[in-house]
């Protein structure tokens, strides 16, 4: 759902897909750090956890970096070597815009193959 | 693990280094993690993300914030006129007659709507009651910019913009200062207006209270959604 420059700055101007091969570790950071703020270690291992499939280093912080570019995410203070992270509001919003699409995409799949969504 | 961390530019190691480190510390990396730690240097210097506490985020503005901004214009020139209109006289006293300012309102009306249906695309879906409050005061200005002397329709869209500018502040769209500067602009006429409701209609102009001053306070959300568009919000860059 690509938009031009001239439409609104709005959250739903936040595709995480403009993000190319980190789009999926970025959506899956900003679900981790949806309950609470997360230091890197923290955001493998909850990650790992919910999707089955690791989250390598270079990744995650390819991802942390991109997010934090964009105002998604932000750091705070360091506890002694470990940095956690958290949502910002333009980062929720973004993740609630995400998971809006997945959930009417995920609905008109299962509506195609006859399968009502529960 | 210094040899992994080395491959990245410095700005990144002086930004993540300590807890990259930590964090290969605490997980040990295997030789696809390693591989994909060097897949993360080369993209670290091919796409810099200027990580970093000084690094602000890329804002791109929505070319729409020129429409409540040329309303503003009109909203001013409307003031004006009405301001130095012929004086008229009726039972209850003097007037300004500001019938020649009508047009330059509608216009101004029309031009912020454009702005504020900006603002309402960008909210997330579920922001109900911040949609809400902005279609109000989208048809309450369109309805009463033709009457004006009709004030509890005001009041309507005042009380709308700032219920918008809430749910958009909320959704990390509208900065903080721009809402505080709208509440501020919006708390006295929407007090003298809401007053109205329970007052004779003609108390306005017994009152001694100057009301081009008041109306003039009614401009603000022209300035402020022009500024919150222009402004923009962190956008991404193309990786």
């Amino acid at each position: 759902m690509s938009r031009s420059t001239a439409e609104p700055a709005g959250a739903s101007d936040q595709p995480l897909g403009e993000l190319g091969r980190f789009a999926e570790p970025a959506l899956y950071i900003l679900v981790s750090l949806s309950d609470g703020p997360k230091h890197g270690y923290a955001i493998m291992t909850d990650v790992e956890a919910t999707t089955g499939s690791p989250m390598r280093p270079g990744t995650l912080y390819g991802a942390l970096a991109r997010l934090e570019r964009r105002g998604l995410i932000e750091a705070l203070e360091p506890e002694d070597r470990r940095r956690p992270y958290r949502l910002t509001a333009l980062g929720a919003t973004t993740l609630q815009v995400q998971l809006d699409h997945l959930r009417a995409f995920a609905q008109a799949g299962l509506a195609r193959l006859g399968r009502e969504p529960s | 693990m210094s040899v992994l961390l080395s491959l990245y530019p410095k700005r990144w190691r002086e930004r993540y280094g300590d807890e990259f480190a930590e964090l290969l510390a605490e997980r040990p990396p295997s030789l696809r993690d390693r591989l994909d730690i060097v897949a993360g240097a080369l993209d670290a210097r091919i796409h810099p993300q200027l990580a970093g506490s000084a690094a602000r985020p890329e804002r791109v503005s929505d070319r729409f914030g020129f429409a409540p901004l040329l309303g503003l214009v009109a909203f001013a020139s409307a003031v004006v006129l009405a301001a130095t209109g012929p004086v008229m006289y009726d039972d209850y006293g003097s007037y300004r007659d500001g019938g020649a300012a009508l047009p330059f309102i509608i216009l101004a009306f029309v031009l912020l709507s454009l702005g504020l249906y900006r603002v309402i695309e960008g909210l997330p879906r579920n922001a109900v009651a911040a949609r809400a409050a902005g279609w109000t005061a989208i048809v309450a200005g369109l309805v009463w910019s033709p009457m004006p002397w009709m004030l509890p329709i005001a009041v309507v869209f005042m009380l709308g913009t700032v219920g918008l500018a809430i749910g958009a502040r909320r959704a990390g769209t509208w900065p903080t200062w721009a809402l505080v500067l709208l509440v501020v602009a919006l708390a006295a006429p929407t007090a003298l207006f809401g007053a109205s409701l329970f007052l004779p209609w003609y108390w306005l102009r017994t009152s001694g209270i100057e009301p081009v001053v008041f109306f003039a306070c009614i401009g603000a959300p022209w300035p402020l959604v022009a500024g919150v568009l222009l402004r923009g919000t962190p956008r991404p860059m193309p990786a």
